[in-house]
């Protein structure tokens, strides 16, 4: 079955929408038809599609301080959620006397504070920008000082 | 390709984008070299796939290496973020190679972006690459006993950035970081 992909203004607003549909749309509103090669080409735009807009040409721009401001939004709430995660394990690491491991922990929820607090002003491309993250997201460091505190 | 062989390591800048500057590089090779053994090698649990070489999958299909642990990888960051400080990542692949270990070729398009690849080997091994079906292999052998850097772009569609590994004897150290430059040069 073959379908058809478009981004288009939603109601009156310049906001705009990604749509995929079995049918043709008929043209309401500003638009564009998107190909299989275009699919690939605005897979981010269309990942950070609230960031966007179409120019007079029907262009698709990304207004990089909105994607940034999106991506930075995301990752300071993965990097909560591990905060969130670490301060249990570091009252539990505490309350067991391992104080080398309580300090290891906090050193670690110190580098995710850091990291939210970094210089991104030079940061402006979209793929860069869906690239950014913290190292310290990507480890499961619950599960690595649970085995530690508790010697499993 | 430029390759230059300064005093510390040997970089490949693939992508043409120029490699990221290491600093420390002892620090950085002297924690390497130490899991550059059969003693580590032998602890870890090995991966082994095979099957129907696709050059288009973004995993390879037929691999044979083994997978450094957490712990490692945690000892490993704060190494990382000394020897990069211009660099945000995440670490993307963690393996030790051992004799006749390999990992077909590949094109990792599931997870796009400037890629660095750093190598320590003892061995004879080379990571090979090509940006299309139709073009033989560019191999680039790793330093024996130093560091190898590999900076290339992994895209989500063509031209991909295939690649391949192939550890003929010896242990290769292997670490992927999927990065940014924070800096307007590098």
């Amino acid at each position: 079955m073959r379908l058809y992909h478009y981004i288009h203004t939603v109601d009156k607003s310049e906001d705009l929408a990604f749509t995929t549909s079995a049918k043709k749309l008929s043209a309401r509103g500003r638009r564009i038809q998107l190909t299989k090669k275009d699919m690939q080409k605005y897979r981010l735009h269309i990942k950070y599609i609230d960031c966007c807009s179409l120019d007079k040409d029907l262009e698709l721009e990304y207004d990089e301080i909105k994607v940034l401001a999106k991506r930075l939004d995301e990752l300071s709430r993965d990097i909560d959620f591990t905060e969130r995660r670490l301060r249990q394990t570091v009252v539990e690491a505490a309350a067991v006397g391992k104080t080398d491991l309580a300090n290891d922990i906090s050193q670690t929820i110190k580098s995710l504070n850091e990291f939210i607090n970094s210089d991104f002003s030079n940061i402006s491309d979209i793929q860069e920008i869906d690239t950014l993250t913290c190292p310290e997201l990507h480890i499961d460091y619950e599960q690595y000082y649970t085995n530690k505190i508790y010697g499993v | 390709m430029s390759n230059t062989i300064p005093t510390k390591y040997t970089e490949y800048d693939i992508h043409r984008k120029g490699v990221p500057k290491l600093h420390h590089a002892d620090c950085l090779e002297s924690f390497l070299r130490a899991l550059s053994t059969k003693e580590v090698y032998d602890r870890l649990e090995k991966t082994v796939r095979s099957g129907p070489i696709d050059s288009l999958a973004p995993h390879a299909v037929n691999a044979s290496l083994a997978k450094l642990g957490a712990s490692d990888v945690i000892e490993l960051l704060p190494i990382l973020k000394k020897c990069f400080p211009n660099l945000m990542f995440r670490v993307s692949g963690n393996f030790i190679y051992g004799p006749g270990d390999a990992i077909d070729e590949h094109t990792n398009s599931n997870d796009p972006s400037d890629t660095l690849y750093i190598t320590y080997a003892t061995g004879k091994s080379k990571f090979s690459y090509r940006h299309s079906l139709d073009d033989e292999f560019i191999d680039t052998p790793d330093v024996v006993n130093g560091i190898t850097l590999r900076a290339f772009e992994l895209t989500a569609s063509a031209p991909f950035t295939f690649h391949k590994v192939e550890c003929e004897d010896g242990y290769r150290v292997s670490i992927g970081l999927r990065y940014v430059n924070t800096t307007a040069s590098l």
